[in-house]
């Protein structure tokens, strides 16, 4: 979507398509959301002065990584925007996903005083974020709600982010149970249809252990001739009194780092990218990669139509 | 979470700073000012903290028709975002504020959503329309806060250095 294709009609055609998933899975949330706190964090983390390993994760450094990725864009886009905000548009789409939220959970009139207008808020006001950051950059893709977009208008979910666990108690309480040395102490809430109850998780702390390894990547593996292998940094990891398997690391921290395009890699490793032709490289490797499940995917069509199947309909 | 400090109230601070956090814009610029934060973690966490009083913006520990002005410096989380923010803000604001002449100042960047200036007028509009008020009017100004508000540091939540563009200012007639 250009900017100028952010207008009421498509915003309002999108919102009116929203339909609130049946299911309550993490999957539809889950994966998404720590995109979306990598996404911010990366804002951070490219400043000059990196101290996303030691932040501690609450309700204010939540909303103070939502304020720093506005004040800040220019740390990851390639200059500050000149753009100017329609602020009545967003007016305007905000409170159309308001009325469809309210009423795809039944509550309509009862907005005002129902339990529910937490969560619907928070869940607008995050769509709000995401239009603010499109109308800033209309051609990027480091907008870091993206994701949670993608929660709420496609996967049909409502979320929230606190950190006040009395709050979290009186809609599900075991979220609070899931709850381990690993935790921030803040969680997500995700409510999906009227019928449904609600689901969530504690947000742990992979995107202070992202910083960690960034930083980590910056020092020590600078430049593609550096790159080295997940064993060593599980080894650095454990100097620093954290344990975790090569594949959490590999998971958890350096792909959502490789998603983000913080870091690049190819088979000799993961490295901090230092200059065009490190980024060359990483890119050549991936593409690489791509063309091989590309002819992957070509063979598995061919395979279809002998069998009477069209792949691409599927 | 209002917290009362043993501050003895000093009739003569005729300024209210909201959320000031590490810093001290208010005594900076506008002399016989107290600072409040609702975050008390900032006794430790600022290098120097001038915090003195630890409240809620919605719950300040004031009588009211006390302060003739109040600053908030690019609030964010709290503000003007929507209408119920700017009537949940503003009634306690003007509960604390001097019944006439006095004044809200806001210094704000330009795409902070909870205080861009069109915003604010906006939500005053709707603010007064609704409660029938008709004294208060919002008017706003470009600013260089390197010039007006010289060896200043604006700095956002995480502690990095900002640059604020706007001045906004509700007078209450």
């Amino acid at each position: 979507m250009s900017n100028s294709s952010l207008n009421i009609d498509t915003l309002s055609r999108e919102i009116n398509l929203l339909s609130l998933s049946d299911k309550m899975n993490r999957g539809g949330y889950g994966d998404l959301f720590y995109d979306h706190l990598t996404g911010l964090t990366k804002f951070k983390m490219l400043s000059s002065e990196n101290n996303i390993d030691e932040l501690k994760l609450s309700e204010k450094t939540y909303f103070g990584l939502e304020q720093y990725a506005i004040e800040h864009s220019e740390n990851v886009e390639s200059e500050k925007s000149q753009n100017e905000v329609d602020w009545d548009l967003i007016d305007d789409a905000k409170e159309l996903l308001k009325i469809k939220l309210a009423n795809s959970l039944g509550i309509g009139q009862n907005y005002e005083s129902s339990e529910l207008k937490p969560i619907i808020k928070f869940t607008t006001d995050n769509y709000e974020n995401y239009l603010l950051y499109k109308m800033l950059y209309p051609d990027s893709i480091s907008n870091p709600w993206l994701p949670t977009h993608n929660i709420i208008l496609e996967n049909g979910y409502l979320l929230m982010v606190s950190g006040q666990k009395d709050f979290i108690r009186e809609y599900d309480k075991k979220i609070l149970d899931k709850e381990d040395e690993n935790s921030t102490g803040l969680f997500v809430l995700a409510k999906s249809n009227s019928t449904r109850g609600f689901s969530g998780f504690p947000i742990d702390t992979r995107s202070n252990m992202q910083g960690l390894i960034f930083d980590f990547l910056r020092r020590d593996a600078s430049g593609m001739r550096n790159a080295i292998k997940t064993e060593k940094i599980a080894s650095f990891l454990k100097t620093q009194q954290k344990n975790y398997s090569e594949q959490n690391i590999r998971v958890m921290f350096l792909l959502p780092l490789k998603r983000a395009g913080l870091i690049g890699s190819t088979t000799s490793g993961y490295f901090f990218i230092n200059s065009p032709d490190d980024l060359i490289h990483s890119y050549k490797h991936h593409r690489e990669k791509l063309r091989g499940l590309q002819r992957t995917l070509d063979m598995y069509k061919n395979k279809g139509k002998q069998l009477g199947i069209d792949l691409e309909t599927v | 979470m209002s917290e009362r400090n043993t501050l003895i109230d000093d009739k003569s601070y005729t300024n209210l700073e909201i959320g000031a956090g590490c810093g001290d814009f208010g005594k900076k610029f506008y002399p016989k000012c107290y600072l409040t934060d609702y975050d008390a973690n900032l006794r430790e966490s600022c290098e120097l903290c001038h915090i003195d009083w630890f409240c809620d913006a919605h719950e300040l520990p004031w009588g009211d028709n006390r302060f003739d002005t109040i600053i908030l410096c690019n609030p964010y989380n709290y503000g003007f975002n929507d209408d119920d923010s700017t009537d949940k803000l503003m009634k306690e604001l003007l509960r604390v504020l001097k019944v006439t002449n006095s004044k809200i100042i806001l210094i704000s960047t330009k795409n902070n959503k909870h205080c861009n200036p069109q915003r604010v007028s906006t939500r005053i509009s709707a603010f007064c329309k609704k409660n029938n008020i008709s004294n208060m009017n919002v008017s706003s100004e470009e600013i260089d806060c390197n010039s007006l508000y010289e060896n200043y540091v604006f700095k956002e939540v995480l502690g990095d250095q900002i640059f604020p563009s706007c001045k906004i200012t509700i007078d209450v007639q």
